[in-house]
């Protein structure tokens, strides 16, 4: 797993700096932002860009720069906190559902086939809608969401390795279930756990901001990308560039996200790399 | 005649499987009003108004909450089944606002499809002939930009250029069809496209990879040394091969999309039943999300059944499985 | 005699672009292919057989650079030719048949509909005129019930009947040239038997020259009417096929011929294919290692003893349906004496794998009892179970995927001494083990990708010795090997036997391997021992009709040729 060669391509360099940029300012923002983000000035609102103002306010007449730099950290804790949990459930889930007892297997296995029959979305709005909304609330609910996935993934990769000889090895050498698990199946099945983390990532930063746009996820006056680009909706006539900088931004992260783990995948994937 | 007992077989498990997931959905959104923290009655109340007892009891009855649980279970399934799903906080019939919905997004899922499709495939198709060339790369750049892109962003950002700015096409809103045909598509025009972009992604990058699947395939390697055309071996066995996982890829997103509209419906205020359910959830009227949420996973789960059969019927392999 | 010639390849180099290298394939080979002869091309993997023979046809994939050379055929360079010349010779004058006939084939059309198109492609006959053709040549190549077959799709027929219908396609045109890839080493030996057969007998129907490449010398010997030998790019010789065997002009033929497990008495070491001091390929018996004498063969004590095991299988077309016994294992008993080795045939499907896990219990039984040294190992619980796969151990057929690829090969050695004994002395046990299977101690931190098939098999086989067992069971262990790296391998195996006590459950569906590693034999036919004895009575007086009909089937290398014995 030489991971050398991936560095060697401009495209997946540039989305490893954007990705490197994103958490640096996830930690920084409040603390480089040139206003406050919650400052209103009534005399100021719906600015274009101005030197005071580098991309201008919005319908408070708040300095939209400043809001984007402090509105990453929510989307990048919640992305973070999330795919975490979802890692780890859902990894153990499915390595239960492919190497464990078969009754057990059999409905772990149903019990992701009925919650993957729902879209994601409609499952966090749902729980957002009823619950309160938070950045803690949020990760939990999304996380959740997301272990099927994990656990399909995971189920499947263990199938795989489950169906090579040097399992039947390590069983017929007397191993015992927890060193097949750690020594066997788990070293073998993080390539596409990997990949599967990457492509998480990603949903649930789209997963979040859908529903800030929706008004569901991060509450005003607390700022996040989902959110501004929902409320920036309501003045595209006024400020056509309001919601012009929170979508850039996000498109950005999502898609250097995305090219990291397709170039993961290819590279990990050895059937795929053939192809 | 076991070949057809087995193909038979597998047709009737997987509807038994469709009914019992039904059924599953059907009691997790009956036990949504107890699963959910708080008291319903009191959040549809408001935590700010002081209500007095009378008011809880009756709101309690309309809800039908003071029956046992059981007997509210066994009803509401029951009613369910015939359609019947209860009545909404503001007295109509939920089916009522059900039918209104479903039909609108039907109509807009269908024609993200479509579009996603027609120009998904083609793409995937051009990208694996081309493998490794110019064309390759640059369709699988913008593949992935299409699947990073959030629909509302496309959504808006073409609702700004489009509509806005060059006035092409209505920014929003739905028109009935009674009341005028053009103006009812002329409204279905940016929301479709809207959605269909992405998917026509996802659908171009599944599309390439069953195509170079296939391509790598030994028979492929025979087809050659049989002195058959490069043009005949493509259209004929390639795709036809490639074409059972891409099928399946389009129905599943259109499965996908009963509820994965919800986003586009809020952007262009469709008023399709994703619409109804945010509504619904932002009122807390339980009785209309549960309708709703039922109505979208009934759907999701036919097309999912319907996408299995005909995989099962266009695939020799699992149509006659050899017992 | 041999026709005329049909297609010469005239000095022909062909290398592979790698990373911006180039890497020399095939140097300057030649080959003439004529009517009415079969051409044996034989070599071992990585040889560049099989680019010669897509070399051919045009089929070069696009990686590969010709460098130098031409493949004439009727005064065209195939190599040159345009895509649309090549489309009008290929599969009808000049054909082609796979490996793996199964693949090979489109899956989601019926077998008919493949053979009509086929002919289609190069004949104007219309479809009904296609259809009657496709019959009669299902007819020709012995298929029973041509119309069912037509209708059928590939994965309703075994691996032999698809091969006919691959055949069937290759010469549904009458071609003059028909190119076979190794097309019956996916198929087992009484099948390959009957296909060789049917090859052979079209080849004089139609007067068609046959290109037959395998790495079976035995096939060769077999059908062939001359053979090519071909090593690591180079021709090595060409000849009649009596004369190959008889008097071989090159080293390494010699060398290639003499490692192959019949033509060296039973039991005893192999030559191996070796290079001196000048570089000049060598075939040397080795004296081996270790100075103790072999074991003793007969009247020793037992040590594994099966009774009465059975295992069965319940398959049902649908979970609603009866379902149908299948007896994988249908009360099989044997003994096997220490220190001896039993070799167990059959072939695929015959549940001489279930067996092996049986023995281990990796697989439950239903019923019978497994002895090892008077221990029923079918009553232990599984944490006893788990103790008692201590003094056994299971070497597989697949050295690729029987080593975990992310583990180092000291971790891979010394796993069951850190299961059983806590790691205890690991790496001065495999120091030692590391040794005793001829493998460098830099070895040892190593991953298993950077090592060959062969060497893999000897990491295998040390991992299995780690705990010093008393019975080793070996599933198919040298199958996947090529002959010379196989002789090697029986070679250890031999020596390790003498070292270290061991007892040998070996099994496989090669004839001659097990003729030559076995104390006694067991023969297995649908899940029961259909014969067992000492080897020499089972070989030289089967007793059973099957047996007969196993060893008939076998390709043998040193009897009178039927091909030789025809002219």
């Amino acid at each position: 797993m030489r991971l050398s060669g991936l560095l060697r391509r401009p495209l997946v360099l540039a989305s490893l700096c954007v990705i490197f940029g994103i958490v640096v300012v996830a930690m920084i923002g409040p603390w480089i932002a040139p206003w406050d983000p919650l400052a209103l000035d009534q005399n100021n609102v719906n600015q274009g860009s101005s030197s005071a103002h580098l991309l201008g306010t919005d319908e408070f007449g708040r300095d939209i720069l400043s809001r984007l730099l402090v509105g990453i950290r929510p989307t990048v804790v919640v992305a973070l906190v999330s795919t975490t949990i979802a890692a780890l459930l859902g990894t153990a889930l499915g390595i239960v559902g492919g190497y464990g007892n078969r009754t057990v297997g059999f409905f772990i296995m149903r019990g992701v086939d009925i919650m993957l029959s729902f879209p994601a979305i409609l499952l966090a709005l749902l729980a957002v809608g009823f619950w309160q909304s938070g950045v803690l609330s949020l990760s939990i609910v999304i996380g959740i969401i997301f272990i099927p996935q994990f656990a399909r993934v995971a189920q499947s990769a263990t199938l795989q390795v489950l169906g090579q000889e040097f399992v039947e090895a390590e069983h017929a050498m007397g191993a015992r279930y927890t060193r097949v698990i750690f020594r066997a199946i788990l070293p073998n099945i993080l390539a596409p756990l990997v990949v599967q983390a990457t492509l998480t990532i990603a949903a649930a930063i789209l997963l979040e901001s859908g529903l800030s746009f929706l008004g569901l996820g991060i509450v005003p006056p607390e700022p996040s990308w989902g959110q501004m680009i929902g409320t920036a909706r309501g003045y595209m006539s006024q400020n056509p560039m309001y919601v012009v900088w929170p979508s850039l931004c996000l498109a950005m992260t999502v898609l250097a996200v995305n090219i990291l783990g397709d170039a993961l995948r290819d590279h990990l994937d050895p059937r795929l790399r053939n192809a | 005649m076991q070949n057809i007992g087995a193909f038979g077989f597998a047709i009737g498990s997987r509807l038994v499987t469709a009914i019992v997931q039904l059924w599953v959905i059907a009691t997790l959104v009956f036990s949504l009003m107890y699963i959910m923290p708080g008291d319903p009655v009191l959040m549809l109340l408001g935590p700010d108004s002081n209500p007095t007892p009378e008011a809880i009891a009756a709101t309690r009855a309309q809800l039908g909450l003071d029956q046992p649980v059981l007997s509210q279970y066994v009803k509401w399934l029951g009613g369910a089944m015939q359609g019947n799903l209860g009545t909404s906080l503001d007295g109509y019939p939920v089916a009522q606002y059900i039918g209104n919905g479903v039909f609108k997004t039907l109509e807009l899922a269908f024609a993200a499809i479509l579009v996603a499709s027609l120009i998904g495939v083609p793409l995937g198709i051009a990208a694996a002939l081309n493998r490794g060339r110019f064309l390759d790369g640059l369709l699988t750049s913008v593949a992935t930009l299409g699947i990073s892109v959030p629909v509302y962003i496309l959504g808006s950002l073409l609702i700004l250029g489009l509509s806005l700015k060059l006035g092409w096409l209505p920014a929003s809103g739905y028109t009935n069809m009674s009341r005028s045909v053009a103006m009812h598509f002329e409204k279905l025009i940016l929301p479709a496209i809207t959605l269909g972009f992405g998917l026509a992604a996802s659908i171009a990058r599944m599309t390439r990879s069953s195509m170079l699947e296939i391509l790598g395939k030994d028979f492929v390697r025979s087809l050659r040394a049989r002195g058959m055309s490069e043009r005949r071996i493509v259209w004929r066995h390639v795709l036809r091969n490639a074409a059972i996982p891409i099928v399946t890829i389009i129905g599943l997103q259109l499965g996908n999309l009963m509820g994965g509209t919800v986003l586009v419906e809020a952007l262009f205020n469709w008023p399709g039943l994703s619409t109804l359910l945010v509504t619904a959830v932002s009122n807390r009227n339980y009785p209309l999300v549960q309708g709703a949420i039922l109505t979208i996973a009934a759907l999701f789960i036919l097309i999912n059944l319907c996408v299995d059969l005909f995989y099962t019927l266009l695939d020799p392999r699992i149509r006659r499985k050899r017992a | 005699m041999a026709g005329h010639d049909v297609l010469k390849i005239e000095d022909l180099s062909i290398s592979f672009r790698t990373e911006g290298t180039l890497r020399s394939a095939i140097r300057n080979a030649s080959l003439t292919l004529r009517s009415g002869e079969i051409l044996g091309l034989v070599g071992e993997s990585g040889s560049g057989k099989t680019i010669l023979s897509l070399a051919a046809m045009g089929l070069l994939p696009p990686n590969a650079m010709v460098t130098g050379g031409r493949v004439m055929f009727e005064g065209t360079d195939l190599l040159r030719a345009g895509a649309s010349a090549l489309r009008r010779l290929r599969g009808k004058r000049i054909s082609m048949i796979f490996q793996d006939p199964m693949a090979s084939l489109d899956p989601i059309f019926t077998c008919g509909d493949q053979i009509v198109e086929a002919i289609l492609l190069h004949e104007k006959l219309g479809r009904r005129g296609a259809t009657a053709r496709a019959l009669a040549l299902l007819e020709k190549v012995r298929m029973p019930d041509p119309p069912r077959i037509m209708g059928s799709y590939p994965h309703e027929l075994s691996g032999g009947q698809c091969q006919r219908v691959m055949i069937a396609m290759a010469v549904a045109c009458n071609p003059d040239v028909i190119i076979a890839d190794e097309p019956t080493t996916a198929l087992d030996v009484t099948v390959q038997k009957q296909v060789l057969t049917l090859l052979r007998e079209l080849n004089a129907e139609i007067g068609a020259a046959v290109l037959l490449i395998t790495h079976d010398l035995g096939v060769i010997h077999e059908v062939a009417d001359r053979v090519a030998v071909i090593y690591h790019g180079d021709m090595m010789e060409e000849a009649r096929t009596a004369q190959i065997f008889s008097a071989p002009k090159s080293a390494y033929t010699r060398a290639l011929i003499a490692s192959m497990p019949s033509m060296s008495p039973p039991r005893t070491r192999l030559p191996v294919i070796e290079r001196d001091a000048k570089g000049e390929i060598v075939s040397v018996v080795k004296p081996s290692a270790t100075v103790r004498a072999a074991p003793a063969v007969t009247g020793g004590a037992t040590l594994l003893e099966l009774r009465g095991l059975t295992k069965t299988y319940t398959l049902q077309a649908t979970p609603l349906s009866a379902g149908r016994e299948v007896r994988a294992v249908d009360d099989v008993s044997l003994a096997i004496p220490a220190r001896s080795t039993l070799g167990l045939v059959g072939e695929s499907g015959c549940g001489k794998s279930t067996l092996s896990r049986l023995v281990m219990r990796l697989i439950e039984p239903d019923s019978g009892d497994i002895l090892i040294e008077g221990q029923n190992l079918a009553g232990l619980d599984v944490a006893a179970m788990r103790q008692a796969r201590r003094d056994m151990a299971l070497v597989f057929q697949n050295p690729y995927g029987s080593l975990n690829p992310r583990e180092t090969v000291r971790d891979l050695i010394a796993a069951p001494v850190d299961i059983h004994r806590g790691g205890k002395d690991r790496d001065a046990i495999v120091a030692r083990l590391l040794d005793a299977v001829g493998l460098p101690k830099e070895a040892a931190g190593k991953y298993p990708h950077e090592f060959s098939g062969g060497q893999r098999q000897r990491i295998v086989i040390a991992r299995a010795l780690a705990l010093q067992p008393r019975l080793v069971i070996c599933d198919e262990a040298v199958s996947a090997l090529d002959v010379s790296v196989q002789a090697q391998v029986l070679n250890l195996l031999h020596d390790l036997q003498a070292e270290f006590d061991l007892t040998y459950l070996f099994i496989s569906h090669d004839m001659s391997v097990v003729r030559h590693v076995s104390d006694s034999i067991a023969v297995m036919q649908k899940g029961r021992i259909v014969e067992s004895g000492p080897a020499e009575e089972v070989f030289e007086r089967p007793r059973n009709p099957y047996t007969r009909t196993l060893l008939d089937a076998v390709p043998q290398v040193g009897t009178m040729q039927p091909a030789a014995a025809e002219a």
